[in-house]
């Protein structure tokens, strides 16, 4: 928590509209400037906005743990293929995104999120696209776990006993049996809930969306911040390559 | 009138023979219209013409005919204005939610419609004082039952304020109490002067609220057109054509040693502050056919579970074929044990029936011969022998995806075969076909457990009924003893069985 102006702000006291520019122009810096001191303090500041976020940490270690081995990965790929100075730039980039996307996901209250980007001058039908996708991600992940049940009890075991590179591409391959059935059912889905949107007059005229969004003061002061990075990071690029 | 149709004839593109033919019908305000048939028989796309799906989402067809409502003409309406006239309930709630709060869910036709912010507010607490939902309103639409779903939609249709509600299958994802309670809804809203037009396979449940209208379609016509107690002769009369269903003898007595025992049974999901499974004990024998029974949450799908070991007890022990199932892995356990999921499109994912069925069978380690033998043989036990093996299963209908799901699992050949709402989804004539087919089979599973909300499948095909209540098990007898007391059945919150020979004759 922060004392901005005698106001008590954290990261979910701003306007979504805010925070989304915010992350915007981070995620830009990020993939524009290829300086390594830069780089570094972006990354220091997409670790303290993922901080600011106050997401508990028994929430992300899992994502974290993931997301370390990525940044692992792709740092030995850099170090085998390119160079080093390739390989940390890639890794603080990574770090930089994997912090602002997580305080900005995690915080992120998806019934504001259609609403966020209709205010920010998309269409309706993009804006509520939006909403239907953060509605569809637990059904998907449930789908997925009852067809992992569905399939064990047909015997189906994931795991492969062999770890050469043929017994890597036979793993590849297991994951067929359950991608199918929940692409399928998704595909198919998809018309019902289509039907019970037009049912409900969906896309017939201009639409009223039920939640408000007001931008206040530390709204603009973080968005003036924003932009103001994002030019500090162009500058970046010009004078120092 | 509500909804007048006149000489309505429909074809989908592509198809020769039309889903409905000249089709006259009439629905009045403030009555109840019951409308049946078997799969195919039109009941889903005469909806779908009711409430303007056809022609606005369906284009390509060929629709003849004309449907008024409330005196107006449904050609000239676009979906808005019919919407507002109309509200419609689908078969799968889950399907027509599109919103992540419960107020969303509600507000969302009033949103479209472009109503103020303070109108939807109004509207939206109408509708859910109305349902007696204002504690969902605040609830992420993920967490709901299907019950609670259901009531979100209707919720949702409501506060669009139409005059006429339309209800295809509403009682097919539905308990038996959340069945009950949504058709107390629907008498309610049609003694408050609303058409009601309900679409159902669950006859002898909507047959309860006494509906004023009874409708029967078959290949698209209107083959009965009366009130309920014309609709309950129809029906009687075309039971009497078919011929009665014979209970196998091996369904009579269990013997021997158990193929799979519940020995105090415990299991919490992490972070559950509940258990799920508080102690169940019960032993399933060679010749039982078992129906297992309860209220939503009772516990019966996360017993089943820690059958053929996707979850593991806490506490207490499964012992199949007198081991301890601990001691197994999944696809060690699952040569005793079968168990096939309600809905068949979690499991089908291969290009080819041959390739489906395969899989089962050599993920346990069957011989290439063994399995060529044994697919032909379970295609034949689910009715389905006249399919080329090349055949995608993706190209099948529910009801014959339902049946390859099933024989994908029997081709394991499994000792002990569970069965998730065997009979959901699909109409009484072949929902009966297929457990007799699956109760005579020769070379079948020596017992079978069917997870089950249907009270007559239970009533007919069962040697036992175990009743689970609040993760124990509260009663376990003959279908008879139980289904028939209602004591017992109240400790589920279920309601008994009443035998008559008009209820005998309406389901499958």
């Amino acid at each position: 928590m922060i004392n901005l102006w005698m106001v008590e702000v954290n990261m979910q006291t701003f306007d979504p509209r805010a925070r989304v520019t915010f992350y915007a122009c981070l995620t830009t810096a990020v993939l524009l400037v290829n300086d390594l001191r830069v780089l570094a303090g972006l990354a220091m500041l997409g670790g303290g906005v993922l901080l600011f976020a106050r997401v508990p940490w028994e929430r992300i270690k899992r994502i974290w743990l993931g997301v370390v081995i990525f940044i692992a990965l792709i740092t030995a790929l850099n170090l085998l293929f390119r160079t080093p100075l390739e390989a940390a730039q890639q890794a603080l980039r990574a770090v930089a995104m994997a912090s602002s996307s997580l305080a900005i996901v995690l915080t992120f209250d998806p019934a504001y999120l259609g609403v966020t980007f209709r205010r920010m001058g998309f269409p309706d039908k993009f804006a509520f696209a939006l909403d239907l996708t953060a509605r569809f991600v637990p059904t998907l992940m449930r789908d997925f776990r009852i067809t992992i049940d569905a399939q064990r009890a047909r015997g189906y075991e994931l795991e492969s006993r062999d770890r050469s590179l043929k017994g890597i591409l036979t793993v590849g391959r297991r994951f067929v049996p359950l991608i199918v059935p929940v692409v399928v059912r998704a595909v198919l889905d998809a018309e019902d809930r289509a039907n019970a949107m037009d049912l409900r007059a969906f896309g017939t005229g201009p639409r009223t969306w039920l939640q408000t969004l007001r931008l206040g003061l530390p709204d603009y002061v973080l968005i003036a911040a924003s932009f103001a990075l994002l030019a500090g990071a162009i500058a970046a690029r010009l004078v120092l390559g | 009138m509500a909804i007048q149709i006149s000489k309505l004839s429909y074809t989908y593109t592509g198809r020769a023979e039309p889903a409905l033919r000249e089709v006259s019908l009439t629905f009045r305000p403030g009555e109840v219209a019951l409308i049946v048939g078997q799969s195919g028989s039109g009941k889903t796309t005469l909806a779908r013409c009711i409430n303007g799906l056809i022609p606005h989402s369906y284009k390509n067809g060929t629709l003849v005919g004309e449907i008024r409502c409330y005196e107006k003409s449904t050609a000239g309406l676009s979906l808005a204005q019919l919407a507002r006239l109309i509200g419609t309930v689908m078969q799968d709630p889950d399907k027509q939610i599109v919103a992540t709060r419960v107020f969303n869910e509600i507000a969302f036709g009033l949103e479209n419609l472009g109503l103020s912010r303070d109108d939807i507010r109004a509207r939206v607490h109408e509708a859910a004082e109305y349902l007696h939902i204002p504690h969902l309103l605040d609830r992420e639409t993920h967490t709901l039952s299907g019950g609670e779903l259901q009531k979100v939609v209707i919720a949702g249709a409501l506060a669009m304020r139409p005059r006429t509600l339309l209800l295809d299958e509403p009682l097919s994802s539905l308990d038996p109490p959340s069945a009950r309670d949504a058709l107390a809804l629907f008498r309610r809203l049609a003694d408050a002067d609303m058409a009601v037009v309900m679409i159902e396979h669950r006859v002898r449940d909507a047959l309860r609220i006494t509906p004023e209208h009874g409708v029967a379609l078959h290949q698209g016509a209107v083959v009965f057109d009366g009130d309920a107690a014309g609709l309950r002769a129809w029906m009687r009369a075309q039971r009497n054509g078919r011929p009665t269903p014979r209970l196998p003898a091996r369904s009579v007595a269990a013997q021997g040693e158990p193929l799979i025992s519940f020995r105090q049974v415990r299991f919490a999901y992490p972070g559950s502050p509940q258990e799920q499974l508080r102690g169940v004990s019960f032993d399933v024998r060679a010749g039982d056919v078992i129906a297992l029974m309860g209220p939503n949450g009772a516990g019966k799908s996360t017993l089943c579970k820690t059958a053929i070991g996707l979850l593991r007890p806490s506490a207490g022990r499964v012992i199949v074929a007198g081991e301890d199932a601990a001691r197994f892995t999944v696809a060690q356990i699952v040569r005793k044990m079968g168990y096939v999921f309600q809905n068949p499109a979690a499991m089908l994912f291969a290009n080819t029936l041959r390739e489906e069925l395969s899989f089962g069978p050599r993920n346990v380690g069957m011989s290439e011969d063994r399995i060529v033998a044994t697919i032909a043989r379970v295609l034949e036990t689910v009715g389905l022998g006249h399919l080329s093996l090349d055949q995608s299963p993706f190209g099948l209908s529910f009801g014959q995806q339902k049946r390859i799901a099933l024989a994908g699992v029997l081709a394991m050949q499994p000792d002990v075969l569970i069965l998730d709402e065997p009979t959901a989804g699909l109409d009484d004539g072949t929902a009966e076909d297929l457990i007799q087919r699956l109760l005579t089979a020769e070379h079948g599973p020596q017992a079978i457990v069917m997870v089950t909300h249907d009270l007559s499948l239970a009533h007919r095909f069962a040697n036992r009924v175990v009743l689970v209540a609040d993760g124990q098990v509260v009663a376990d007898g003959s279908p008879t003893e139980i289904l028939e007391s209602a004591d017992t059945m109240r400790r589920a919150r279920l309601d008994p069985v009443v035998v008559s020979a008009d209820d005998q004759s309406l389901d499958g």
